[in-house]
């Protein structure tokens, strides 16, 4: 129907957490790309960017934090939504977060609900249909 | 007792107490002709003279030459004075002709006529402080260590627990056979009991490590406790429990709080009311005037109540006090923690009991001044004793057109909400992050914001990130209002409105909110 899909990427390193979140977004239209580390979500960012980017925070190489500022300093991707997923909560790393760039916020454990309306929130009530 | 007042006058004395050996303190009467009359043994200890050798001589003697003469003015000064405290920085030479640093406090003593000196060792005094200060860096690297590793550690257990969560909420919503639902239903419950558990323990961990601070400042006590209230009456409602508010005495009163830690510890007290209590029971919520400016918060349930014996027990961690033996959830954390952040704020949180009649829960807090608001603000206490469509609620409304503001705000009091006011973003900003009201109106057209601006401003700070906007516009285009929503608001009401619709809105975007 819509001219496009939109194309999300997971950065996430955990298989299972990245399977978790497919499983979730799939519940919404949307494409999907996976990238276990922060390197290969810019290789695959710079070939051809994605409308919205959820990306882990604690990965071995890469921080969250880094990717997340490579990817504000690249044409292609300074302006795509960038959600950051992680197991802390507390105030300062969030700042920390939204400080590097990143647009939101969302912590582990999440509901595939608060997954979605985020997903919404970011492409737009009319983009996406949601689940029942 | 002073060793050097036992002696009888005029005869030079040298004089242990059984404590001189512990001491590393100089003392010494000093006649008016500035000789040493009475001496402790310390100081052959510190400065290694014989004692004899000491008695009736003068004192500025062993005083390094730059001192002397500040020496005899403050000695003058303290014979002078009869009454004056002197204080002074003094070196003295030891049996080995070097100098030591002391620090010498004195008074004249009309019992003896000599003036009493007493003088410590800076150097021993620093190297002490040093001591201290060391222990005390040891003793806050271990805590933080421990509040680092639980903070790993919470990390560590909450990967895993995403997927046991997640999972099993997909199931759930794939729509199972009732018998695997059952299944799914179990496997979520314990993953969720778990990760309250992890974010209890964690916050205990906090607080204990010192890493937890509150930032207290002045709460609007009512506002807080009708916001709590609103979320917690759905599980009394459930449970067919009656609640019972009387905030009469707290009725504009603020308290010195951290509100998202204070609010933290009502729900979990409200939450408790509503679990222990019977069905059909009450939950009665109040404030009073406590003593030395405090106010007093109670929160009483009409559930079995416990014994002296039980309620002893009341915040020793995981104790559940019995309930372990019933089917009712619970960490046996909650009040731990609850107890520990209204310590963290300068609070007290007790509790009383009675067996068959029920339990009374006790916050007393520190009452504020209410803190000044902008000329522009106002906050107005709901009409009709708050009953109405938005009872319990609060509605901040931003608006820049006064005849525009005062019908909003009739219309929300008189919906039984609280209502407060602002007119241009900047204080509407500020005052949803000092109030947290339950709702927002924002008019779009804001002499310094824009409508998306201050709904990103809104929905990026922690403290107002989940509370509903609902837009307010004259001549909104289709693509303004789509922009709108984008940017995160839960509805848009076109001006002029019909009062009977807007609050029906509002109600149904507090319905809708989680």
């Amino acid at each position: 129907m819509s001219p496009a899909t939109p194309k999300v990427m997971l950065v996430e390193d955990e298989d299972a957490v990245r399977l978790l979140l497919r499983l979730t977004l799939e519940l919404g239209a949307v494409e999907i790309v996976e990238a276990p580390d922060g390197e290969t979500a810019l290789d695959l960012c710079s070939e051809d960017p994605p409308d919205v980017i959820f990306l882990d925070w604690a990965m071995p190489g890469m921080t969250g934090i880094e990717v997340c500022r490579a990817l504000r300093s690249e044409a292609a991707t300074r302006d795509t939504p960038i959600v950051m997923l992680t197991a802390r909560s507390s105030d300062s790393e969030r700042e920390e977060g939204l400080a590097a760039g990143a647009d939101d916020y969302i912590a582990k454990p999440f509901s595939p609900e608060t997954l979605l309306e985020k997903l919404r929130g970011l492409l737009g009530a009319d983009v996406l249909l949601g689940p029942a | 007792m002073n060793p050097l007042r036992r002696a009888p006058a005029g005869k030079p004395v040298v004089e242990a107490t059984p404590y001189d050996d512990l001491s590393s303190e100089l003392r010494a009467g000093i006649d008016d002709a500035g000789r040493l009359r009475r001496l402790t043994s310390t100081w052959e200890r510190i400065l290694g003279h014989r004692r004899d050798e000491l008695l009736d001589r003068a004192l500025v003697d062993l005083v390094h030459p730059d001192d002397v003469t500040g020496v005899l003015s403050r000695l003058r000064q303290a014979l002078e004075s009869k009454s004056e405290k002197i204080g002074f920085e003094a070196r003295l030479r030891d049996s080995r002709g070097e100098y030591v640093s002391l620090e010498w406090e004195g008074r004249f003593s009309s019992d003896d006529g000599l003036v009493h000196l007493a003088g410590r060792d800076l150097a021993e005094r620093r190297r002490m402080a040093s001591l201290v200060e060391r222990a005390e860096e040891r003793a806050d690297r271990a805590s933080r260590a421990e509040s680092g590793f639980m903070s790993r550690m919470s990390h560590e257990l909450r990967t895993p627990l995403t997927s046991v969560i997640g999972f099993s909420e997909l199931l759930l919503k794939d729509g199972l056979e009732p018998q695997l639902e059952l299944k799914a239903e179990q496997v979520l419950k314990a993953g969720r009991h778990l990760l309250a558990l992890i974010d209890e323990l964690l916050d205990i961990s906090r607080v204990d490590g010192g890493t937890m601070t509150a930032s207290t400042e002045p709460v609007q006590v009512n506002g807080l406790l009708r916001d709590a209230l609103a979320l917690a009456e759905p599980q009394a409602a459930g449970r067919d429990l009656n609640v019972r508010v009387d905030l009469e005495a707290s009725r504009d009163v603020y308290v010195m709080a951290d509100p998202q830690r204070l609010r933290q510890v009502i729900l979990n007290l409200l939450s408790n009311a509503v679990k222990y209590n019977r069905p059909g029971g009450e939950i009665v919520l109040s404030c009073e005037t406590g003593a030395e400016s405090t106010l007093r918060v109670r929160i009483r349930d009409t559930g079995a109540g416990l014994t002296d014996e039980r309620l002893a027990r009341m915040f020793v961690p995981f104790d559940r006090l019995g309930a372990e033996r019933t089917s009712i959830e619970g960490t046996g954390l909650g009040l731990v923690l609850s107890q520990r952040l209204i310590e963290l704020m300068g609070g007290r949180l007790s509790a009383e009991s009675e067996v068959g009649v029920g339990t009374t829960f006790t916050i007393e807090l520190g009452v504020a001044k209410a803190p000044s608001l902008e000329p522009d603000e106002t906050i107005s206490e709901p009409d009709s004793n708050g009953q109405g469509l938005l009872s319990g609620h609060s509605v901040l409304i931003v608006e820049d057109n006064a005849t525009n503001l005062d019908l909003l705000r009739e219309l929300v009091v008189g919906a039984g909400a609280r209502a407060m006011t602002a007119r241009d973003g900047r204080s509407g900003f500020d005052l949803a992050r000092q109030q947290e009201p339950s709702l927002i109106l924002l008019d779009v057209h804001l002499p310094d914001f824009g409508g998306t601006v201050m709904v990103d401003a809104l929905s990026k700070d922690s403290l107002t990130e989940g509370i509903p906007v609902i837009a307010l516009s004259a001549d909104g285009t289709r693509a303004q209002k789509q922009k709108l929503f984008d940017h995160g608001i839960v509805d848009y009401v076109t001006k002029p409105f019909d009062g009977a619709a807007l609050v029906e809105s509002v109600q149904q975007a507090l319905a809708r909110r989680r």
